[in-house]
């Protein structure tokens, strides 16, 4: 499974995001070899109050090949991959 | 040069002028004082000028980032901002969670911040466009409502600090919040921030931050992560945060009724933990961090039922609550309110009990409160806030803390009040006697817990423990026999100096001041990130002297302030004994073996300044230290001033 497959099986729980960015930092740093979350190609939206969090990918987002670094990378579970 | 690990430029904003300008980061900064608090300190002693009225256009802000912050270094997103405090004059750094990250991505260590608008404003900076911006339509709001208003106008995700109504008022026990989560507290920084009309900071940016080895970074911080996320108690942690140590709290924390009586809600503060899981709504991480602390609390029934809390610990919800009055929702409201108008609330729960110990005992009077009578109750204390905000009535004459309220109400009402430096201690040491209770009083800026996590915090270790973690934390040997100089017993005070330095240099880094995830570190590790980070070899032992010699520096200022021995006094009211229910306790040793008096606790501080190698009597750096510390101009400026001998 790699590239674009693997970001179809990533099931996103927005409930268990505690906004840390990590997901982004690490997409950021394979993307770009800097960290910046506004670089990465997976999204955090905020909610106004900041309360909570929706996560989204860009176009741009080509799975890592098979590493799908955000979904090992993620803390607090809110990223788990479905294997088909 | 390009930095890397750094964002590798300064920002100067001199807010009367108008006047904004980049800096390149210099090198000797970065060599001798690695980044964060180092920087802060380093900067604010340069620049402010000693005697300075802390809330006037002439005062700085020095706002920094840890070097690691913005990174995946697991943890390290602390800010600090260093200033000179209203509350007593001295210059402090207080500390929080986020912000940090975004103004490196912005491009920036460090902001320095003078001068005073002439109207509100705040200061945005976004990448390279960094502008004063009118700020009025949120001047007189709260924190929150200001924070939702900037985030929408900048983006939802800039980071913001920003202060309240309080600060706004100029209370001297305000504070500034970073995203509603974090407190930069104890001290008025908030008030500091208010007198120059800036209501708030706003950053984000695009640049990234650089790392000079990548793989050498991400195998240490990788292998640290690893660990935080194995921690036994993880799963309570992440909504209970520090309240899962309430057992320990149970025996290191403080008083009721103004430092009169063991308080029997902290005596039953294990039962509090089912309470504080009622109302966790959801956990909120600094960046790059698997142990989330901070919390959003809903009340889901009972009085003020859907009111929703952002909360830097949930353990803060506890704050207000008194057991025979008081319930938690009812904490929970007071605490909210303090957060809205930028109060700290452990100071204002402090003057607030202390204004009532005094209404009690009949020495201010119903005409002193308003017209209002002042009970042990919610309605005493939602009131008392509220006026303290608004500097309205009585608490008009709290605002200016505790010290300056005492002087108010006469001798008696000088004697009822507990305080170091102004500050309220927080901690009672008759309860168990810790590093905090200690470290507290010796601190430059007053008490505060921020070696906390450290050893010397926790009750019942034995030598061999602390022989055990002086090793890891890179204590030389000959300190260690100085320290563990028994079998059966350590030396406190000794200990504390080493504690201080460690948390010291991680503040340099931006290492989370949680002991929990202080734990997940060590020098060594410290070292590795830097060194991968930034491609600047750093080895444990440096990193060490650097938190020293950061420390010295603050408190070489502050020695310049005319702060001396004579400031680090443990309060008289702990050589009283403690009433509880069925006992009186009184102040004894770490281990409990045995009373102490006026004297033991002067020996302990002989110790600190002897194992800090400074001078005794006057308990500030001497000549030689601030050498051996590669100090030598600060060393220069204090003889100029006769403070050290030639």
């Amino acid at each position: 499974m790699a590239g674009k497959r693997a970001v179809e099986a990533i099931l996103v729980k927005p409930n268990e995001c505690h906004g840390c960015l990590t997901c982004q930092l690490i997409c950021s740093l394979r993307g770009s070899g800097r960290f910046n979350p506004s670089r990465a190609h997976i999204m955090i939206n905020r909610s106004k109050d900041g309360y909570e969090y929706r996560l989204s990918f860009m176009d741009g987002c080509d799975g890592c090949g098979d590493d799908i670094l955000c979904v090992h990378s993620c803390p607090y579970g809110a990223l788990i991959l479905e294997r088909n | 040069m390009e930095f890397k690990g750094y964002a590798g430029s300064g920002l100067w904003v001199d807010l009367s002028t108008g006047n904004i300008r980049k800096e390149p980061l210099d090198l000797d900064l970065v060599r001798r004082f690695v980044g964060g608090s180092g920087f802060t300190n380093k900067l604010a002693y340069d620049l402010i000028p000693p005697g300075v009225e802390p809330l006037s256009p002439e005062n700085f802000v020095v706002i920094g980032s840890g070097v690691l912050s913005g990174t995946l270094a697991p943890g390290c997103t602390k800010v600090m901002a260093t200033t000179k405090l209203p509350i007593n004059n001295a210059i402090g750094t207080p500390f929080a969670g986020g912000f940090s990250h975004r103004l490196k991505y912005a491009g920036y260590d460090y902001v320095i911040i003078t001068g005073r608008a002439d109207r509100p404003v705040y200061l945005k900076i976004m990448d390279d466009d960094v502008s004063l911006v009118d700020a009025s339509h949120v001047w007189g709001k709260d924190i929150f409502e200001t924070t939702d208003l900037l985030k929408a106008e900048n983006g939802v995700d800039c980071s913001v600090i920003a202060i309240g109504k309080a600060g706004e008022n100029l209370v001297r026990i305000s504070l500034a919040m970073v995203d509603k989560f974090g407190t930069l507290g104890r001290g008025g920084l908030g008030a500091v921030l208010g007198s120059k009309n800036l209501k708030a900071v706003v950053a984000n940016g695009t640049k990234g931050i650089g790392i000079a080895d990548i793989a050498g970074f991400m195998e240490v911080a990788s292998s640290v992560r690893e660990k935080m996320l194995n921690f036994p108690l993880r799963k309570e942690w992440l909504k209970l945060g520090v309240a899962i140590g309430a057992m320990i709290f149970s025996k290191i924390m403080g008083t009721g009724k103004n430092w009169e009586k063991l308080s029997a809600q902290i005596q039953d503060f294990t039962g509090q933990t089912q309470k504080l899981l009622q109302i966790f709504q959801s956990g909120h991480a600094c960046p790059a961090c698997p142990l989330n602390c901070r919390a959003l609390v809903t009340l889901k029934d009972g009085e003020y039922t859907g009111l929703t809390a952002p909360t830097s610990s949930i353990l803060h919800s506890v704050a207000f609550e008194r057991n025979d009055t008081f319930n938690l929702n009812q904490s929970v409201k007071c605490l909210d309110l303090c957060n809205r108008y930028g109060l700290d609330a452990l100071e204002t729960k402090a003057l607030i009990d202390y204004a009532i110990d005094l209404y009690q005992a009949g020495i201010i009077t119903k005409e002193d409160a308003d017209g209002q009578e002042l009970n042990w109750d919610f309605t005493t204390t939602l009131n008392l806030i509220g006026k303290i905000g608004c500097r309205e009535g009585l608490g008009g004459i709290l605002a200016d803390g505790l010290i300056a309220a005492s002087k108010k109400f006469g001798k008696l009402g000088i004697e009822r009040v507990v305080a170091i430096k102004g500050l309220n201690p927080m901690v009672d040491p008759r309860a168990h006697l810790s590093g905090c209770e200690l470290s507290s009083c010796v601190n430059p800026r007053g008490p505060n817990v921020s070696a906390g996590g450290a050893i010397s915090f926790f009750p019942g270790k034995t030598v061999q423990q602390v022989a055990k973690y002086c090793q890891k934390m890179s204590v030389p040997e000959e300190a260690i026999k100085r320290i563990c100089f028994s079998d059966t017993e350590f030396n406190l005070a000794r200990l504390i100096k080493y504690e201080e330095d460690w948390y010291s240099s991680y503040s340099c880094l931006g290492i989370c001041a949680r002991g929990v995830v202080k734990s997940y570190y060590n020098q060594h590790i410290a070292a590795k990130l830097y060194t991968s980070a930034t491609g600047f070899d750093v080895t444990a032992i440096e990193l060490q002297d650097a938190g020293e010699r950061a420390w010295n520096i603050l408190k070489a200022a502050n020695a310049r302030e005319g702060f001396t021995r004579k400031d680090d006094k443990f309060p008289d009211k702990f050589f009283e004994p403690l009433k509880a229910e069925d006992k009186e306790i009184r102040l004894m040793n770490y281990n409990r073996t045995r009373e102490l008096t006026r004297d033991d606790i002067e020996k302990m501080f002989d110790d600190y300044y002897d194992e800090r190698g400074w001078d005794i009597e006057k308990g500030i750096p001497t000549r030689k230290k601030l050498e051996d510390l590669d100090l030598e101009d600060v060393a220069a400026d204090l003889q100029k001033k006769d403070m050290i001998s030639h």
